[in-house]
């Protein structure tokens, strides 16, 4: 392949470089056109105001609660303890060394700063994208689990195995992500949530039923990956194992399922990489994900055009590299 | 798939497990929905697929009913007033005045009942329609943008290449708030400076 | 051995009936070896695959070794555990190397230690003339190399019968030669063999007794000499006249 390519380019020659330009050409005229097009409705676009949602200075200021005397400062690690005393109580504050603002025996009063000092905070579009990278981990890890009993159970000549699992992966795979967050939410989630509060329990977060969907949901496509891996394997193999006189389950153990595993690895790869993208839709029960954070900057900074781009170009970011990672391990795999 | 295609009794016996098991699941949604007081009403659901609606004829003028002529399942009213006339056409079965009768505007002449679409099956149209059309254009996007991405000219390949690898590289939901809030306030401010 | 009596088989596909197998009867005794020959379509494969129950028989019994293998109650993997088979397309474990395949089993069925199994592994390995490329995966072997480690991973579990579904008829020529003195050398030692094959040099050298089937039915039974010089049937004459 790559040689004819290498061929082909220098017989056209010029033709080649040339196309290669227009394809730049193409993509600089997009950008600018977009840029263009909203200077032309007004609307200022203000990059300068993004990097702050990644990460930003917060100035924190310890301030007392009360009136007192500031007794001891010891200091301790890299931070220094400050306590108060007052005419009934004590109360200790904690702040880096090197930021104080008070001495021993200082007369505070409720209010005071005590201390202040900057600190790098991580800014809401990191930690949308942080939540949706442990969402998709958590529901991925769940899914498999959930997918590999309901493939094998799918391919189970017992029958209760078998229509279970095929009427669980039919009505998932039937209906839209969305819809299922909304039941797991509105309908599992009240039922669960108030039955735990009859019996004097706590309540489970939006957060965990998200999650549940989202691994419901992978589970199902898992359960045909593994389907389709397992019923992939040479029927001769299990036939070579039995006749060894292996069990149904010691031939899928030590046979089928390794080489299986091996052909599921690629598309469960992938459906990790849409279940990243799946997340996005979990901002509709309140989880801080990345999409949902970037629409509340939207709201509070109005720069929905630089916003809503950095946001996708995010994503981007992640599939991509594990699109790569992907690619890697399976040419390695393909070397071995 | 190495055993006899007879079937044994614990077929079937795994058979009514797994009906058993679809009920159990059922009737535990539905009890535990009762035990936390949450009163089932399904009866309230048909409405949202089809529905009767009281339909009202208003009149819209001050005057007086002249005439009420019945054709056939329709009835024309007649209205005189000072200066003109109105006539509205209603089905015979629901007129409420007679003639003769002192009419105001917004008095109601006549109401029937009309079979409407549900907002459930407006719904589902609307999710019909809206998949229909943009397969059609996705098939002729695609199909272009296929040959484009198998093309040996750079241009048409690597933007196919980027084309493809944005949107499957994206979520369906991120590419719906920037095809409205970016290009579409785009487009229309600038279709509404035009 | 193997007492086979009055067992038929029909393949159902669509709405097409096949009879693979009507009323065979047959009985393989200890030490025999014994050939099963006839075109394509006969029905040999399958009487040979319903011999481990890889097909199930309709009707009929297969009693190995006192047991009946068609009765329900019967643990199918002890018996198989009892009959090693050799397949036609090898069949062998990618995903492990000459001397796991061949040790996989014995320690998994039979619960032999790894030292002890490696060390017969590598005997058996030794006797089909593989034993350097124990570390090797199969794909790297040739076919009649891979076959000679199927033998050998039959083996492993010390079979009382072994049975071979045209073993030699996947092979390129130069192969099949390596295969069949294997095999040879295995009748020799007293093993109970049911072959499948087209090698009629085989059958001729190695065979106590030749069963000839067509289409589903055995046609006729005999020692290698009175089959290959003076057979009975018409349908025997005529499928010798085609293939010598």
């Amino acid at each position: 392949m790559r040689s004819s390519s290498a061929s082909k380019r220098s017989k056209q020659g010029n033709h080649y470089y040339f196309w290669v330009g227009v394809f730049i050409f193409i993509v600089i005229s997009v950008v600018l056109s977009l840029y263009f097009s909203a200077l032309q409705i007004d609307y200022t676009w203000r990059w300068y105001r993004i990097p702050k949602y990644f990460a930003y200075n917060e100035r924190v200021e310890v301030k007392a609660d009360m009136d007192g005397k500031v007794e001891s400062i010891i200091k301790k690690d890299h931070k220094a303890i400050i306590t108060v005393k007052g005419p009934q109580e004590s109360a200790s504050y904690t702040a880096p060394k090197g930021t104080l603002q008070v001495e021993k025996g200082d007369t505070i009063y409720d209010g005071d700063i005590l201390a202040t000092y900057k600190i790098w905070r991580v800014g809401i579009l990191l930690q949308g994208l942080w939540l949706t990278l442990k969402v998709s981990v958590i529901a991925i890890v769940f899914g498999i689990v959930i997918g590999l009993f309901s493939g094998l159970a799918r391919i189970s000549s017992n029958p209760a195995l078998k229509w279970t699992a095929i009427t669980y992966i039919e009505m998932i795979r039937g209906s839209p992500l969305l819809v299922q967050i909304f039941i797991w939410y509105f309908v599992l989630g009240t039922l669960i949530n108030n039955i735990l509060i009859k019996h004097g329990m706590g309540q489970i977060s939006a957060l965990w039923f998200g999650v549940a969907a989202l691994a419901g949901f992978t589970g199902a496509y898992v359960a045909e990956m593994v389907r389709a891996g397992i019923q992939s394997i040479h029927r001769g193999q299990t036939e070579a194992a039995r006749s060894l006189g292996m069990t149904y389950v010691k031939s899928m153990r030590y046979v089928i399922l390794p080489q299986a595993l091996r052909r599921i690895l690629p598309p469960l790869a992938g459906q990790f990489i849409s279940l990243i993208k799946d997340s996005s839709l979990l901002g509709i029960i309140a989880i801080r994900e990345l999409t949902k954070a970037t629409r509340e900057v939207v709201t509070t900074s109005l720069q929905p055009f630089e916003l809503w781009f950095v946001c996708a170009l995010l994503y981007l970011v992640l599939t991509f590299t594990l699109s790569m990672a992907l690619q890697y391990l399976e040419r390695r795999q393909l070397a071995v | 798939m190495m055993k006899g295609s007879k079937k044994s009794g614990a077929y079937y016996i795994s058979a009514c497990i797994f009906v058993l098991l679809m009920l159990c699941i059922a009737s535990s949604l539905y009890y535990s929905a009762l035990k936390i007081d949450y009163v089932w009403r399904w009866y309230r659901i048909p409405q949202y697929f089809v529905y009767q609606d009281q339909v009202e004829i208003r009149a819209q003028m001050e005057g007086e009913v002249e005439s009420i002529r019945i054709k056939g399942k329709n009835a024309v009213i007649r209205i005189k007033g000072k200066e003109e006339t109105e006539r509205n056409t209603v089905p015979a079965s629901g007129i409420r005045v007679d003639e003769g009768d002192l009419i105001y505007p917004g008095d109601i002449l006549a109401t029937y009942q009309k079979w409407r679409i549900g907002i459930l099956t407006q719904g589902l149209w609307l999710t019909l329609k809206v998949s229909f059309i943009a397969i059609v254009f996705g098939i002729l996007i695609g199909l272009f943008t296929g040959i484009a991405r198998l093309s040996s000219n750079p241009a048409l390949k690597w933007s196919a290449v980027t084309y493809i690898e944005f949107i499957r590289g994206s979520p369906l939901l991120v590419q719906i708030f920037i095809w409205y809030f970016v290009l579409g306030t785009l487009i229309n401010n600038i279709l509404v400076k035009i | 051995m193997i007492d086979v009596k009055n067992i038929s088989k029909t393949f159902v596909s669509h709405s097409t009936e096949v009879k693979a197998l009507v009323n065979i009867t047959a009985k393989i005794d200890p030490g025999e070896v014994v050939v099963v020959l006839g075109p394509s379509g006969s029905g040999k494969s399958t009487f040979i695959r319903c011999l481990n129950y890889l097909n199930v028989a309709d009707e009929g019994s297969i009693i190995i070794n006192g047991i009946d293998i068609l009765d329900p109650k019967t643990d199918i993997n002890k018996v198989r555990a009892d009959v090693g088979m050799v397949f036609q397309s090898f069949n062998l474990f990618p995903h492990k190397t000459v001397l796991e395949n061949v040790t996989l089993a014995p320690i998994v069925v039979r619960k032999v230690p790894k030292q002890e199994a490696v060390k017969k592994g590598m005997a058996l390995l030794k006797k089909v003339g593989i034993q350097d490329k124990a570390d090797v995966y199969p794909d790297q072997l040739s076919g009649g190399q891979q076959q000679r480690v199927a033998i050998a991973r039959a083996l492993a579990m010390e079979p009382k019968v072994m049975l071979f579904d045209e073993p030699t008829s996947a092979l390129d020529p130069e192969m099949v030669g390596e295969v069949l003195d294997v095999m040879k050398n295995l009748a020799r030692e007293g093993m109970t063999m049911v072959v499948v094959t087209h090698e009629m040099g085989f059958a001729r050298e190695v065979a106590d007794r030749v069963i000839f089937m067509d289409e589903g039915a055995i046609v006729e039974v005999g020692t290698p000499e009175h089959f290959f010089s003076n057979p009975t049937h018409e349908r025997t004459k005529l499928f010798l006249s085609q293939i010598l």
